[in-house]
């Protein structure tokens, strides 16, 4: 009884979603690709950041509401490749494939790595009800409104976007100049973590 | 192009030298002749100590182009920050090697964490912050993990780790927001207020959702839930350091930025900001108290009590953001946090010492419960005394540190015009004496349980506990050194 009503709860809740979503879409954004709201023709560009858009936000769901962890990596899988592109339209192309390198290439193999090698791992039992369902919906309901109004509310600097051209070098050239501190100090981050990696993988210490 | 000084890098040595530290006794593993490592424990304390006389030495400026400061506020950060690590690594030394466990690697890590903190009490540009805070969050994720016998450390060591990892994530969102709404991550400019009209509702957002992910850190309620199991299940020296250090960096950027934030809100008359944070002060001291008054164990009432330490130090806070009494609620802060350091620090390492030495799957429900405390005046009359000073000092008895400290703390409150917060502050301490004096209460006056282990001492212990009641009652009968380089720490910033 329980179980299916907290079912409903979550189908609910999506469906609210889709039609927010929905709703925002058909009021804010779809006028101005409609003959009467706008001079211009939709760009192809336009639709394709959207599609993008979507499929990550959709990826995001994915690896929110998947109870099997496989099909969670899948939604990653998709959130983050939707992110490089978003990074593509931005003219970040560093920002894009070190996206894809580092991202796709490495954290979410290892996850699947992890996965594969780990027991027992899809029969997940969640040991703590504490902040079920209910606290993670009055959660949303306290903090999605405010971001949502925030990102309606502001008027955003908008600019045509930038020419695609390498940034490679100006990355570059801001970290071992304006950024170096923070750069610099990453370093003791990844040493940190290595160490604390190691520590926690090995062996349950003895007396030597 | 910004040009990098001498004086830039100089600034940074504090940092800098517990960094190679922790590199140093990384490499003493390699290099390890013999089983014995007590030399470790003393480089640790070797290098804590050079890293806050540096800092004590260091010339004040911006460096890095505003992203750091050096000044006197950073070096009180620096030198709290060193002396709870120097004392935590003696406690840390006589606890590792009673179960075989010491290692330079702890050591290390223990390092590292505090050079973050170090950082962290110089950022003054948010993108460092959050680096700063990295450092010290995934040293000390690592340290609670350090042992695991037992299911407790585990699931400590699990829920600092994913909620730490929330917290950062939502200190990295605020972030991304306030930068869009000011264009930089430097705290002056963010002061400054949104570049365009009508850019304030997303700095607020993004101060928002700053604020709450140094919340997570700092513990204040209600982002406070994995305290009591973080910090009963991490090995206690651990809880000793993170309660003292976690809480003394988190607090510097959390002043900083909260500062910052009354400037960018309009000011601190009419921003809704400093309602935010009574309320978050408010709700810190009532619940940390309440919760700590029906606790057993004598370590999770150490946590809830870590929490309401947080409430007052958050009404400390509030009341800078009032440019009349802005010194002295800053210096309030500092102070307490010197006090906390000694305090907590000492107090875990009695329960510290008191504990079973833990054989694998060894862990009874009652490892901290107070009945082992029982009659410990005459099984141990030094230990149990060194254990009263530390509850008096945290329940703000004189003439000890505690004392001097809420009464800074409650003096500012009062002076800022937060009467009921004051009231509620003192009400909730003299509820917070019932818990702590009941740890006395059975030491002094239950008598022992048969066949209670002694607990475990050794010199270096005794040496920690030494030095931390000299610093409590130091700091409580004459306060006025320490809290005249608190007040010149706090008047610097702006």
């Amino acid at each position: 009884m329980n179980r299916t009503f907290s079912k409903l709860a979550l189908w609910a809740f999506l469906a609210l979603l889709v039609a927010l979503f929905l709703g925002y879409f058909i009021t804010r954004v779809l006028p101005d690709y409609l003959p009467a709201g706008r001079a211009v023709p939709p760009r192809l560009g336009d639709l394709v950041f959207y599609a993008c858009a979507a499929a990550t936000v959709a990826g995001a769901a994915g690896v929110a509401f998947s109870r099997n962890i496989v099909w969670s990596c899948i939604g990653l899988l998709i959130a983050l490749l939707g992110t490089a592109a978003l990074y593509v339209f931005l003219s970040a192309d560093f920002l894009a494939v070190a996206q894809l390198l580092v991202y796709i290439g490495g954290v979410l193999v290892l996850i699947l790595f992890a996965v594969m090698l780990t027991n027992r791992i899809g029969e997940v039992n969640v040991s703590n009800q504490s902040l079920g369902l209910g606290g993670g919906l009055a959660v949303f309901a306290a903090v999605a409104p405010l971001l949502m109004l925030v990102a309606v509310l502001v008027p955003w600097p908008v600019r045509p976007p930038g020419p695609m051209a390498p940034t490679t070098a100006r990355i570059g050239d801001e970290f071992l100049s304006t950024w170096l501190l923070p750069f610099e100090v990453a370093s003791v981050v990844l040493l940190a973590t290595l160490v604390g990696a190691v520590v926690m993988a090995r062996k349950e210490l003895k007396a030597d | 192009m910004p040009t990098v000084s001498s004086q830039d890098v100089l600034a940074l040595a504090p940092v800098a030298i517990l960094a190679l530290g922790g590199i140093a006794l990384l490499l003493s593993e390699v290099f390890l002749t013999s089983g014995k490592r007590g030399y470790q424990a003393f480089l640790t304390v070797l290098f804590a100590a050079t890293a806050g006389l540096t800092a004590f030495g260091a010339t004040p400026g911006k460096v890095f182009a505003g992203q750091a400061t050096a000044d006197a506020f950073s070096a009180f950060v620096t030198i709290t920050v060193s002396f709870g690590l120097a004392l935590a690594a003696l406690v840390s030394a006589s606890w590792l090697d009673a179960r075989g466990a010491e290692r330079g690697e702890f050591y290390a890590l223990s390092l590292f964490a505090a050079s973050g903190m170090s950082l962290l009490g110089m950022a003054s540009d948010l993108l460092v912050a959050f680096v700063a805070i990295e450092i010290m969050s995934l040293s000390t994720y690592a340290l609670a993990a350090w042992m695991r016998r037992g299911k407790k450390p585990a699931e400590a060591a699990f829920k600092y780790f994913i909620l730490g990892a929330f917290s950062s994530a939502l200190l990295l969102y605020g972030t991304s927001l306030v930068f869009g709404a000011t264009g930089s991550t430097l705290l002056s400019d963010v002061a400054r207020g949104p570049l365009q009209a009508g850019g304030s509702a997303l700095l607020s957002a993004g101060l928002v959702l700053v604020a709450a992910g140094l919340a997570f850190k700092v513990a204040a309620v209600p982002f406070h839930v994995w305290t009591p199991d973080v910090y009963e299940g991490a090995p206690t020296p651990v809880t000793a350091f993170m309660a003292a250090g976690v809480k003394t960096a988190a607090f510097a950027i959390l002043a900083r930025t909260v500062l910052a934030a009354y400037a960018a809100t309009g000011g601190a008359a009419d921003s809704a900001f400093p309602r935010v944070l009574a309320v978050l002060a408010l709700l810190t001291m009532l619940v940390g108290n309440l919760f700590a008054v029906p606790q057993r164990s004598v370590k999770r009432m150490l946590a809830y009590s870590s929490i309401a330490h947080a409430g007052y130090l958050l009404l400390g806070v509030l009341a800078a953001g009032l440019p009349a009494v802005r010194e002295r609620a800053l210096s309030g802060v500092l102070f307490y946090l010197a006090s906390y350091t000694a305090s907590a620090i000492g107090a875990f390492a009695v329960v510290g010492a008191l504990e079973s030495n833990g054989q694998p799957g060894d862990e009874p429900a009652d490892a901290w419960d107070l009945e082992r405390l029982a009659g410990l005046s005459r099984r141990r009359p030094l230990l149990a005394f060194a254990m009263t000073v530390f509850m008096l000092s945290l329940a703000g008895v004189p003439p000890t540190a505690g004392f001097v400290a809420k009464l800074l703390v409650f003096q500012a409150a009062v002076g800022a015009q937060y009467l009921a917060l004051a009231v509620v502050g003192v009400l909730t301490s003299a509820l917070g004496a019932y818990y702590y004096l009941r740890v006395v209460v059975y030491m002094y006056m239950r008598p022992a349980a048969e066949g209670e282990p002694a607990g475990v001492t050794s010199p270096v212990l005794s040496v920690a506990l030494a030095v931390a009641v000299a610093a409590v009652v130091v700091l409580g009968i004459g306060s006025e050194p320490v809290a005249s380089l608190a007040r010149a720490a706090a008047a610097v910033v702006r």
